[in-house]
């Protein structure tokens, strides 16, 4: 059951998750290129001091990235099942309701895991080989927030899907774009080595969101 | 005998806006029940409630002995669900939904979904956004019948569709639940369709319940008597006991009761209404329908 659920989300995002994957990969050869540019036309100890020690961020083509992947794999996740009511077929298939819920944000979570991770280890694999290890570990820990920010993105997306209320939506929507705001900060490295584990423990929070959103709209709340 | 679908004191609103109240009804095994009303009158909320999407202001339903709010998957996997407008995933081909519905259904019947689409003359590949509306229908009615469920709901199966399309749903399903001893709860709003096939009916009203009755009962009890009255005169008539429903066109006279001419005539007289040429006209169940509820 669990296969075929997974299978009917498929469907849905495939377009969407192939066109993501591949603008992600275009935006890592251009930040490749602009490497491969910069270690040219600046000399590599120009560049090297620009990263090192004025800490510019050559990977700044990243921050907002994640975040428009979680909001678009969410939209063609949960639009279709939204449009003509149509959750309430899912619903109605031999399963729990919360369970249903949860496996098909698990689904889309696990998804978005595979694009991200991919992303991390080819971008990794890049930075690791024009700097030291050093800078890979500052560039992960520099990224995990706006990663972090996809996930998120995508879990509130489909929470107000599931919702009815217009105005809940906007609740909602204002919450995690303040939450997800603090995600995207990059004026520096690292800024978030010491708290991107409370971060990352209130954006599971909203990993469960669709719970909420799913019992209003099973009951039928209207406000 | 057992009763699939029970229905106890549902009252809702949406807001401060009452829907009905103290809605009564059960739906026997085997049995083809029909909830017949206007638009608007509640029937697509009954099925929410039913379906537990809708939790009723007060009063509770239960299917196969459990709470609508609260049902088993393995209650669920026995009901099927045809949604208003035969809604499906239609970002699904005809073979991918098969393939889709018969991981969740253990009585899956592959052949009676493929034989209702062979007569479609689609291709398996064909994807159901593609399909025109009776298709559609067909494609919905097809996944319900290969559920194999014990109780079918069903939704305004005739929304959409042309006469053919109607009477080909009604005789797969007429057939199917002969066949199988399988119970049905259907809406409509199209009432002609559904003569020849529902038992038992409850007819709604705005914000009430009209009647409970079998469709063999409400023929048979409920009368259309027409006479001739004076042209423009003001006739004191109103509904009451004895006249269930009325209307006056020129100097035609209709009027819709339970009782016997005798006691409609009598009544008339009481009433000092002129009228001549008093008689009972037969009526079909839609003609019966529209009698109870009114025009508008």
């Amino acid at each position: 059951m669990v296969k075929a659920l997974f299978f009917k989300e498929w469907l849905k995002i495939k377009w969407a998750y192939w066109t993501m994957a591949l603008l992600t990969f275009l935006v890592l050869i251009k930040i490749g290129l602009n490497l491969s540019y910069y270690m040219r036309i600046l000399e590599a100890k120009t560049f090297w001091y620009q990263v090192i020690i004025m800490g510019g961020m050559f990977f700044q083509d990243f921050v907002y990235l994640p975040a428009l992947i979680g909001l678009v794999i969410g939209f063609t996740q949960f639009m279709p099942e939204i449009s003509a009511d149509r959750l309430k077929l899912t619903l109605h298939l031999p399963m729990k309701e919360n369970a249903i819920l949860l496996y098909m944000v698990g689904y889309g979570t696990l998804m978005l895991l595979i694009l991200f991770a991919g992303t991390y280890l080819l971008f990794s694999i890049m930075v690791a080989y024009f700097f030291p290890f050093q800078v890979v570990k500052a560039v992960w820990i520099s990224m995990a927030p706006w990663f972090l920010a996809g996930f998120v993105v995508y879990w509130v997306t489909s929470a107000v899907f599931v919702e009815r209320i217009w105005l809940k939506r906007i609740i909602i929507i204002v919450i995690a774009v303040l939450f997800t705001e603090t995600l995207l900060y990059h004026y520096a490295y690292e800024i978030y080595r010491y708290s991107i584990g409370y971060f990352f423990i209130l954006a599971l929070l909203w990993s469960i969101g669709i719970l909420y959103t799913g019992y209003r709209f099973k009951k039928g709340v209207l406000k | 005998m057992e009763n699939v679908v029970e229905c106890v004191n549902l009252t809702h609103y949406y807001g401060k806006r009452l829907i009905y109240e103290n809605l009564n009804f059960v739906i026997r095994k085997g049995s083809i029940f029909g909830l017949l009303g206007k638009n608007g009158t509640g029937k697509t909320t009954t099925i929410n409630i039913l379906n537990g999407y809708l939790q009723p202001t007060s009063g509770h339903c239960y299917i196969f002995g459990e709470d609508s709010q609260h049902i088993k998957p393995e209650t669920k996997a026995r009901i099927g669900f045809l949604m208003e407008g035969h809604i499906q995933y239609n970002f699904m081909t005809i073979s991918q939904i098969e393939r889709f519905y018969s991981s969740f259904y253990p009585k899956w019947k592959k052949t009676a979904y493929y034989d209702l689409m062979e007569k479609l003359e689609v291709d398996p590949d064909q994807k159901i956004a593609t399909m025109s509306c009776g298709q559609r229908s067909q494609v919905a009615l097809g996944l319900i019948l290969a559920q194999d469920p014990d109780l079918m709901v069903l939704d305004d199966y005739s929304m959409g569709l042309d006469a053919g399309y109607r009477r080909l749903f009604l005789d797969y399903l007429g057939a199917y639940a002969k066949n199988n001893d399988k119970t049905i709860f259907i809406t409509s709003h199209i009432i002609q369709d559904l003569e020849n096939l529902v038992e038992d009916i409850v007819i709604l009203d705005y914000r009430s319940v009209l009647l409970s009755t079998t469709v063999e009962d409400f023929k048979t009890n409920f009368k259309q008597f027409v006479m001739k009255v004076p042209e423009g005169k003001d006739l004191k008539i109103k509904k009451d006991d004895i006249i269930t429903n009325f209307e006056l066109l020129k100097d035609k006279l209709t009027v819709y009761s339970f009782k016997s001419q005798q006691e409609v005539e009598n009544h008339l007289k009481a009433l000092k209404i002129p009228f001549t040429d008093l008689h009972q006209v037969p009526m079909s169940l839609e003609d019966a329908f529209i009698g109870l509820t009114g025009k508008y």
